[in-house]
This record gives structure tokens, sequence and C-alpha cells, in this order.
């Protein structure tokens, strides 16, 4: 089901960081994955996946929030083209992603949502705590 | 307090996953590997961990092979403004939190 999702973003491959949709409403969704911890992650940089790499987790999770409200709703606009443009205020543990839990978690709940922007609070934690609490403001426009 | 002040310069190093997944045919840097990246350099330079980050503004897209120019302007005793420009352009501002050094 999620590479049907992932199919109506522009992400592609390894980019496509989310396995597997938990739970979604109208309001919020939590998606899980395991692959935080391979070698080969698209976000590693100088060996390292910093915890605020935890955002793109975020914002993955609200752009599939997004294709599924579209689907619900033909007239909203769709996540397809969701890009963050504002973070009002990240809190991110000091810990690296890939030495959390085996199980990354997800959470994002809309706060407000308009015809072109929407505001989402969003949690990334593993079974052992919190690693990143962000309040993000998206675009819901294109990217091309 | 003495405010203290950085410039330098920086390019992305992002594994090819990356770049051809975000976007295929426009690549874009995401703006977590961006704030990432950003916080590994600042923790470099000051030896003490990025533990938030506030007000981020992300306004123009970042390419993959661009070399930005950094400003980094101490605010007090734990958090840094940084703004972040590409070929004369700003693409990103933010205020960076530090915690204590380890």
């Amino acid at each position: 089901m999620i590479e049907d999702l992932y199919a109506q973003l522009p992400h592609a491959g390894a980019m496509c960081l989310l396995d597997r949709i938990e739970h979604w409403d109208d309001s919020a969704l939590v998606a899980t994955t395991r692959r935080h911890r391979d070698v080969a992650h698209p976000l590693r940089q100088q060996g390292r996946l910093h915890a605020l790499a935890g955002l793109e987790y975020a914002a993955q999770a609200c752009a599939l929030h997004g294709v599924l409200l579209g689907r619900l709703d033909s007239a909203q606009t769709a996540g397809g083209n969701t890009v963050v443009a504002t973070v009002q205020l990240l809190e991110c543990a000091s810990g690296d992603l890939d030495r959390a839990g085996v199980e990354l978690r997800a959470e994002v709940r809309c706060v407000l949502r308009q015809s072109h922007s929407a505001i989402y609070e969003s949690r990334v934690s593993d079974g052992e705590g919190w690693l990143l609490t962000a309040s993000l403001g998206l675009m819901l426009s294109s990217v091309n | 307090m003495v405010s203290e002040a950085l410039e330098f310069h920086l390019k992305i190093d992002l594994p090819s996953s990356c770049i051809e997944g975000h976007f295929p045919g426009r690549p874009l840097v995401p703006g977590a590997a961006l704030c990432a990246a950003l916080a590994q350099e600042l923790e470099l330079r000051l030896r003490r961990p990025v533990v938030g980050v506030a007000k981020l503004r992300f306004s123009a897209p970042v390419d993959p092979n661009a070399e930005l120019a950094i400003t980094a302007q101490q605010r007090s005793e734990s958090q840094w403004r940084l703004r972040v420009a590409a070929a004369g352009q700003e693409s990103f501002r933010g205020l960076f939190n530090l915690g204590e050094a380890q």
C-alpha cells in the first residue's frame, strides 16, 4: 500500500524512507521504518545519520497523509508536491538516528490545513523514547 | 558574553541514492540533509551537540553541486543564527540550539 502512495510523491528508490503506515485518519498519520540503521542510508553524511535527518521522516509522513486526504476529497490539494517551507521549533536527541532502536516511528498531526499550506506537529521516536519533535509549515505547491 | 561569528563554505556530500531519489529528473538537497550537514559542521567547529533548531525557513531549493556560503552569528551562550546562500541567493536561515559539551 505504501508503495502506491509513494508513487504519487516525487521521491524514488531509497529516498522513500518509510516502510509501513500503521494508522491514519483525517487529522493524523503514524508510519514506521526499520531501515534507518542501513549503512547505505541515503541521508548519511560523513559516516553519520544525524538526528536532524529525522526531519525528512516527519516530512514524508506529512506528504503521505496529504496523498491519503487527497483520495478522500478530490477537491483537496494532494500531498504529491508537499515541501517543508518552515520549521517553527524542532528539538532533537543528541544521539544519531542510526543508533536508535530497531524501529523508528513517525507520528504527524495536522493542526491547520488550507488550500496551499498546512501546519503539522510531528514526533519521531523509537522504542526507547523520542528522537525529534517539530512543528512543520508545509507548502502544497509544485516542486517542478 | 562576547558574540562570535563564523563564515565558511560547505559543499554537501550526499550518497548517489539520495540525489537520484530526491528527486528523479530534478535533484535537490533535502532540507533535512541540509540541516544535518550544518549541524555536523557546527558540532565539529564548536565541539558541542546541536539539540534543536528554531525559526527555520527554506527560501530556495539547493542544488546538490552548489557551494554554500554560510554565515553564523552567535546570539547567546547556546544559540547561533545561520544563514546559507548559494550563488548569491539566500536559501536557508535558522537558529541552532546547542547542548552542553560532551
